[in-house]
């Protein structure tokens, strides 16, 4: 059977758009959908991932990780090309969710995680360095005993 | 140490946000050779980014000083909800069009890019006007234990007059086609160090900061009379209203030589 790229490209995109959806946007107080978006998704992702990688990988001239030749003749295969991209949707989506859960209990606001999320949605790394040093500041100005006490008391 | 409120958190974190974006746009200013008005496109968000959390974390520590009563307000709480988000949107939008190699501001070469300039233009009265807000709150609150006489007229004088003496001076300097240079040459380059004033002629941006700042002096100034120098009510009040007259003078003083296409320093 010939695979279809693009419909497969498109529905894992649309797979992790509803992830990245509940993570800014979906109420934190119901766990399965912090669960849905963190861990079911990019596992499903994880599932078409390695199915890809098994069934081409092996099959690409030329094709590893070895070299920066080898990487750009592994992506110069269709079928590899979206294996890589799946891998980002998926790892970029699970990064997501460990930022969200973090970033409640440091209690980081709504409102500021919603940027942060939309950075590592459009730009991973870059969204992950934001959130670490934005978190970490927080954590050194002293916010998170502040919020963790105010979380005791209400 | 005392709990912090929504307003004072979701600024402290905003202005936590944009700092956290100096490491990567350093790295991206060592690899971009692209420039605007000669100088490196990444230097204008570097600055904003600064500048912008300096802004947001005054409008955090001011509000601590407040009784819990207004620290705990909703209205508050959504004011600075709405600035703080609106400052991070703006900041990115700075970023954004600096990745694309264009001027943000003053920029009308395309409809987008003009769109987005005047877009910015309401961004930033949205960021700003809390600081009005906030001004007048604490000319009208009483003195308490915690909010001083100095600190509590220094901090109403310097967000009122801080805000309205910038949206004149940044009013007008934005209302220019030309940009923030007044006669000298349209280049950026060989700037003041840090933050890049013209030496060759006007340039609006001083008296721009020299205004915004007083958001800044004038609490600092209020402070330190009343915990650093101890002065009675009476006279740390007075040396504010000093204060207050002397950065109101420079402020108008260098609006005046800007607008004379003379520079800050030569």
């Amino acid at each position: 059977m010939p695979l279809d790229v693009e419909t497969l490209f498109s529905w894992s995109g649309n797979l992790a758009m509803i992830g990245w959806l509940l993570l800014m946007f979906s109420p934190r107080r119901w766990e399965w959908l912090l669960f849905a978006a963190g861990i079911l998704i990019p596992a499903l992702l994880g599932a078409l991932y390695g199915g890809l990688m098994m069934a081409y990988f092996a099959g690409v001239d030329g094709g590893g990780y070895g070299s920066f030749a080898a990487v750009r003749a592994l992506f110069a295969s269709d079928e590899a090309l979206l294996a890589g991209w799946i891998h980002y949707l998926a790892f970029d989506l699970a990064i997501g969710s460990m930022i969200a859960r973090r970033a409640d209990a440091s209690g980081l606001s709504r409102l500021i995680q919603l940027p942060i999320l939309f950075f590592t949605f459009m730009f991973g790394p870059l969204g992950f360095l934001l959130f670490v040093l934005t978190d970490g500041g927080w954590r050194a100005v002293g916010g998170v005993r502040n919020s963790i006490k105010m979380g005791a008391a209400a | 140490m005392t709990r912090f409120y929504y307003s004072e958190r979701v600024w402290l974190q905003a202005a936590l946000l944009l700092l956290a974006a100096i490491p990567a746009t350093l790295v991206a200013r060592e690899l971009d050779a692209r420039t605007i008005n000669d100088i490196n496109v990444w230097i204008k968000p570097l600055k904003f980014y600064t500048s912008t959390a300096l802004h947001l974390a005054t409008m955090a520590v001011l509000v601590w000083f407040l009784s819990d009563k207004a620290r705990s307000a909703r209205w508050l709480s959504v004011m600075a909800g709405v600035s703080a988000f609106a400052a991070v949107v703006e900041i990115a939008v700075i970023a954004a069009q600096a990745g694309r190699g264009v001027a943000s501001h003053f920029n009308y070469s395309t409809q987008l890019d003009a769109l987005i300039y005047s877009f910015m233009g309401v961004g930033v009265l949205v960021v700003t006007i809390p600081a009005l807000v906030i001004g007048v709150w604490f000319l009208r609150t009483p003195v308490t234990e915690k909010l001083t006489p100095g600190l509590k007229l220094g901090a109403g004088l310097g967000l009122t007059l801080g805000f309205l003496l910038t949206l004149v001076i940044a009013g007008y300097m934005s209302a220019q086609p030309g940009g923030h240079w007044v006669g000298g040459p349209r280049t950026d380059l060989g700037g003041v160090p840090l933050v890049g004033w013209s030496r060759n002629g006007g340039d609006l941006r001083v008296p721009h900061f020299f205004a915004t700042h007083l958001m800044q002096a004038l609490p600092v100034a209020g402070y330190a009379a009343d915990k650093i120098f101890r002065l009675d009510a009476k006279t740390a009040k007075r040396a504010v209203w000093i204060a207050a007259g002397v950065g109101l003078a420079v402020a108008v003083g260098t609006f005046a030589q800007a607008l004379n296409g003379q520079p800050f320093i030569g």
